[in-house]
Order: C-alpha cells, then sequence, then structure tokens
C-alpha cells in the first residue's frame, strides 16, 4: 500500500476506449486503475499496452466527458484482483465483482489474481466420479464426471440455458453429500435469459447455494472479458480452499468471443480467421482449464460453458477452437427441436472424452459402456437409413432395415425426448434396453456381451411401461 | 420341408432379371467380416486380445459359411434361408468365446455348418 498516489495527467490521445497516457511507463501491465473525470467521478480501467512512451488504457465503461486536458489517471492496483470470501454464496454481483443486489459490498478474506494461477499438470487428479444429471443422452450416452469440462453447442433459438439449468437443478453424484456450490457467470445475456435462470435456482432452492456474475448485453463489452475470469477465481477458491464442489456454468461464450474480437480490433490488432484474434485459443484455454480435481483436495470445479454456434455451423471459430479444448461437447439439433424433442441433443455428434473413467461396474452399472456402443450404433444406422429412404423409398428396405428405421424413431421419441423429467441412471439404461428388446433381434446386438443380453433384453419391458412413460 | 401348394394357382410372368445364384455371390458376408471378425472391443475381457489361433478359427468358419451359403442357393435355397440362419449369431458370438473353450466351441460349429443343407421340399396339395 503506497502512502501517495500518484496521478498521470498527460492523456494524450483518446480513441474509442483507449487512453494514451504519457509519462507512465511505471504502469504495470494489466493494472487496473481510475480514470478521474473533470467533474469528479471515476471510472474504472485497465493498462492494455506500456512501453517507454505511452501507457495504453482501455476504460471499462463508456467515454463519454472525457477530455484530453483534465482527465487524469491514477493507480488501483498492479494486478486485476477480486476479493473472495464465503460469503459470496448466496450473491449476486455485476461482470467485474461489484455487487447488485442491493447489500454492502463483501470482506474479502483475500485478494486473489483473476488471472489465476495454471494448475500444476502433475498435481491434476484424474476425474472419476460419475455425476447423474437425469438426462439420459447425457448420463447414458455422453457421461459427464465431476471436474469435467462439457460445453454445450447450442444455436439460436435452441434450448441451451433450458437444459443448463436443468442439469444444474437435477445433477447429484450418487451417494455423496458433500457441500456443492454453483458459480453462475452471465456474458452478454439479455436480461430475459439471466431472470430465467435465477428465477429457476430461487424455485429449487438453490439460490442461496449459487454466486452470480451478471455482465448483461447492455453491460459494457470490456467487462465481460473480466467476467468469466473472476467467476473462475471465486470458483477455485471455493473449491481448492474450502472443499466445495463446485459446478460453474459460463453462458454465452459466444458473446465472449464477440467482445475479444471488438476489442481487439479496437486496439488495431492484425486479425485471424473470421475476424477473431489469432490467440483467441490461448486466451479461450485460459478459461477452460480452469476447471478440474487436484490431488489431495476434495474439492473440483466442473465446468458447462454454453455457446451459440453461429448459423449452426460447428466448422465456426468458436466452436471448433473451443471444441479442442474442452472434455466433449453437447451438441443441440434444430431438426429435433422442430419436431419438439426437448432435450433436442444430436447424440452422434455429441462426445464426453472422460465418460469411460466414470462409468461400469460399482460406479453406473456393469453393461453401461457396451449397452451405450450398441445404441449409438443402432440409432447411427437408423439414420444413414433414413438418407437410404429419401432415395430409394422405404420399400425397397429389408425387414431388419426397417426395424432400425423404427428404432431410430422411438429412439427419438422415447429415449432424448424425455422432457423436463429426472432420470435416474437404473431408468435410462433400463429404457435403453427396453428399446433395444422391442425393435432389434437378441442376433443384431453385437456390442454387447451374451451375458448381459441374457440378463437385460426384454426382461424390463413392462417395468419400464410403468416408470417412463 | 413342407410348402403347400394350392390346387388353382395363377401364374405372374414380369420378364425381369432376377438373383440368378449361379453367377451372384452374396455381399452380406462382408457385413460380417466386418462386424464379426474386425470389429473388436478394447473393453471386452474375451475379445481385447485375440490370439492367431482364434483369428484363424474364426476365418475358417466365416468362409465354411460363406461357400455353404453359396452352395445352397445353387441349389435352388432362397437368401431368406442364409441370412436368418441361426448359425449367423453363432459365428457373431465366437469372439467372446474364451480359449479355455475354444477348440470345442469352433469344432461345434464347423460341424453345424457342413451339417447345414437344403431339406428336400415336399409339395402338398
Amino acid at each position: 500500500m503506497e502512502l501517495a498516489t500518484r496521478y498521470y495527467n498527460s492523456v494524450n490521445y483518446i480513441s474509442g476506449p483507449l487512453l494514451f497516457v504519457e509519462g507512465a511507463k511505471d504502469l504495470s501491465y494489466g493494472a487496473l486503475v481510475d480514470i478521474w473525470l473533470p467533474d469528479g467521478s471515476k471510472r474504472g480501467g485497465q493498462a492494455i499496452d506500456v512501453s517507454e512512451q505511452f501507457a495504453v488504457i482501455q476504460i471499462l465503461e463508456e467515454t463519454r466527458g472525457l477530455d484530453l486536458a483534465k482527465t487524469s489517471i491514477s493507480l488501483r492496483e498492479h494486478v486485476a484482483r477480486i476479493g473472495v470470501s464465503k460469503e459470496m454464496i448466496g450473491r449476486r454481483f455485476n461482470g467485474i465483482g461489484n455487487p447488485i443486489d442491493g447489500l454492502p459490498a463483501i470482506v474479502p478474506e483475500k485478494r486473489m489474481s483473476i488471472t489465476g494461477i495454471p494448475m500444476n499438470p502433475t498435481s491434476r487428479e484424474k476425474p472419476s466420479e460419475f455425476i447423474q444429471t437425469g438426462i439420459s443422452t447425457i448420463d447414458g450416452l455422453n457421461t459427464l464426471v465431476r471436474g469435467q469440462k462439457l460445453p454445450i453447442f447450442s444455436g439460436a433459438g435452441l434450448p441451451a440455458n433450458e437444459i443448463a439449468a436443468q442439469i444444474v437443478r437435477q445433477s447429484k453424484v450418487l451417494g455423496a453429500q458433500e457441500e456443492f456450490a454453483v458459480v453462475f457467470a452471465a456474458m452478454g445475456i439479455t436480461m430475459r435469459e439471466a431472470s430465467f435462470f435465477i428465477r429457476d435456482l430461487e424455485e429449487r432452492g438453490a439460490l442461496s447455494k449459487t454466486v452470480i456474475f451478471l455482465n448483461l448485453a447492455d453491460d459494457p463489452t470490456i467487462e465481460r472479458l473480466l467476467t468469466p475470469r473472476c467467476a473462475l477465481t471465486v470458483a477455485e477458491y471455493l473449491a481448492y480452499e474450502h472443499d466445495y464442489q463446485v459446478l460453474v456454468v459460463l453462458t454465452d461464450m459466444t458473446n465472449y468471443c464477440e467482445a475479444l474480437r471488438e476489442i481487439g480490433t479496437a486496439r488495431e490488432e492484425i486479425p485471424g480467421r473470421r475476424g477473431y484474434p489469432g490467440y483467441m485459443y490461448t486466451d479461450l484455454a485460459t478459461i477452460y482449464e480452469r476447471a478440474g480435481k487436484i490431488k489431495g483436495k476434495k474439492g473440483s470445479i466442473t465446468q458447462i460453458p454454453i455457446l451459440t454456434m453461429p448459423d449452426d455451423d460447428i466448422t465456426h471459430p468458436i466452436p471448433d477452437l473451443t471444441g479442442y479444448i474442452t472434455e466433449g461437447q453437447i451438441v443441440l439439433s434444430r431438426q429435433l427441436h422442430r419436431i419438439g424433442v426437448y432435450p433436442p441433443v444430436d447424440a452422434p455428434r455429441c462426445l464426453s472424452r472422460l465418460m469411460n473413467s466414470g462409468i461400469g461396474e460399482g460406479k453406473t452399472r456393469a453393461d453401461h459402456r457396451e449397452l451405450a456402443n450398441q445404441l449409438y450404433a443402432a440409432y447411427a444406422n437408423g439414420r444413414d437409413l433414413r438418407k437410404l429412404v429419401a432415395i430409394i423409398g422405404e420399400e425397397a428396405l429389408t425387414d431388419l432395415d426397417k426395424r432400425y428405421l423404427k428404432f431410430a424413431e422411438d429412439f427419438e421419441k422415447k429415449f432424448i425426448n424425455q422432457g423436463v423429467t429426472n432420470r435416474t441412471i437404473e431408468t435410462t439404461l433400463n429404457l435403453g434396453w427396453k428399446l433395444l428388446s422391442t425393435h432389434l433381434p437378441k442376433s443384431e446386438l453385437k456390442r454387447v456381451q451374451k451375458k448381459h443380453i441374457d440378463r437385460y433384453y426384454g426382461e424390463l419391458m413392462d417395468e419400464i411401461a410403468v416408470k417412463a412413460e | 420341408m413342407q410348402i403347400k401348394f394350392p390346387k388353382t394357382y395363377c401364374v405372374f410372368d414380369f420378364e425381369t432379371t432376377g438373383l440368378d445364384p449361379a453367377k451372384d455371390k452374396i455381399i452380406e458376408i462382408g457385413a460380417m467380416l466386418r462386424e464379426d471378425f474386425l470389429q473388436q472391443s478394447a473393453f471386452s475381457e474375451m475379445d481385447a486380445y485375440c490370439p492367431m489361433e482364434k483369428q484363424d478359427g474364426m476365418l475358417k468358419a466365416l468362409l465354411a459359411f460363406y461357400h455353404k451359403s453359396a452352395q445352397i442357393l445353387k441349389q435352388g435355397g432362397n437368401i431368406e434361408m442364409v441370412l436368418e440362419s441361426p448359425l449367423r449369431e453363432k459365428i457373431g458370438r465366437l469372439k467372446d468365446v474364451s480359449l479355455k473353450d475354444w477348440k470345442n466351441n469352433l469344432q461345434q460349429v464347423l460341424k453345424e455348418v457342413e451339417t447345414w443343407n437344403l431339406q428336400p421340399v415336399t409339395i402338398t396339395q
């Protein structure tokens, strides 16, 4: 803490959100500063470039009212930090951590740098605890484990928010009773979308276990770049210092990336693919990699980022680069959404890279892996046959092919389309068996061992009729 | 095998070319090769590692089945007899047979393929 506050008065040039200050070469890169206006009010800013001659300050709010002669800058702190405390649970903050719920500021237990420190790779513990989300397409085919980062690749108008809210509401680790917390970071979403989440959390009593960071569509763009980092810093604090099992929901990463592009362009950086900065991959990694479990510590961070694929295009830089970093993806289908399936999960395009660590005997069930393989293969075959039918017609198919077609249809109607219900893993697996037993003969189930067929095939037809429907 | 043939019947001649069992091959065997032989599961206790002896036996059984089914078609059988034969599933499950039971199991399957013959058809009216 310094005794004297230094004011930098030589603001030479203002361009968009950027101030060029002379004689400020002692400012640290990334330092947070206060910008004092002629009328005495102050705004926040961050040093984004330092050199012998100029320091470039990016103002975090609007630039109206600033003038070259009377504006001055003072240092707030060298490193962008956020005060963290367990008291943040149940509170609501804006994009950079200031309270917006009408209650006073928190008393921080410590101030942590929002960029965090990368985890020591050898200290990372392999995630292996099965999380039951209650959603069959996830639990059955793309299993989520504690510590995983599994994004939802959505499209404009598709119900990713509803699905994320359902996951937050329904998730549990079977048999465990540990402290859990939710950190919800909203970037660039509308007030309506934010209200939906908040109301949903409130209705289920989860609001008191949630830390909310809101940077809405009308909040400053630059703040959007700090929001996920503030949220993850709080998550890391709760997880690794207080043993919480934290679920972090980041929505919408597309708005984050567009903010990155906007700022990059304002800084006249050389654009990369589609105008996004060349370093977007690294930048996204500094967000997504802040998840997982640490050896010797009880807490964990599980991330569910949500992004909207522009034009439903999975090869767009945002989903493309995200997919390289995250441990799989849940992709939503517009086609399924149109015919009224909820959740409209496009099973063949989904993946969970950590699934195998969290399933099987002692975790979910011994037949899980093989059943998932068989369901996937049968559904994929059915989807392929639909393309064939478009050309040669359904009559030209063999009886067996027609069964696969019916299987695919039933799979979409009953397995995928579960509505807002919470299914146990037993129900999910049994429903899978029921669908296979209904449509396909035993001889077709080549991905499953005979002992599982003997045990589960056809056995549970009536049981399921009572439970799932 | 018995087929009931009615006393009065009508003949439709479509003047189309149909399957000529003498010339056409069964390509379903290709699917069997892929699914029952090539596709292997690293997570299956029995199937993760397949020793040479087992691989050899599996292929022998597949080929024996192929040749026999071609013969059956030539003798006038129809394609459903081949596609719906219970031997297909038996051959498909060979991958899950343990090494302990391997010799016996293979012998049994090969014998069943050999004794698989077209039953003479009796027509009743």
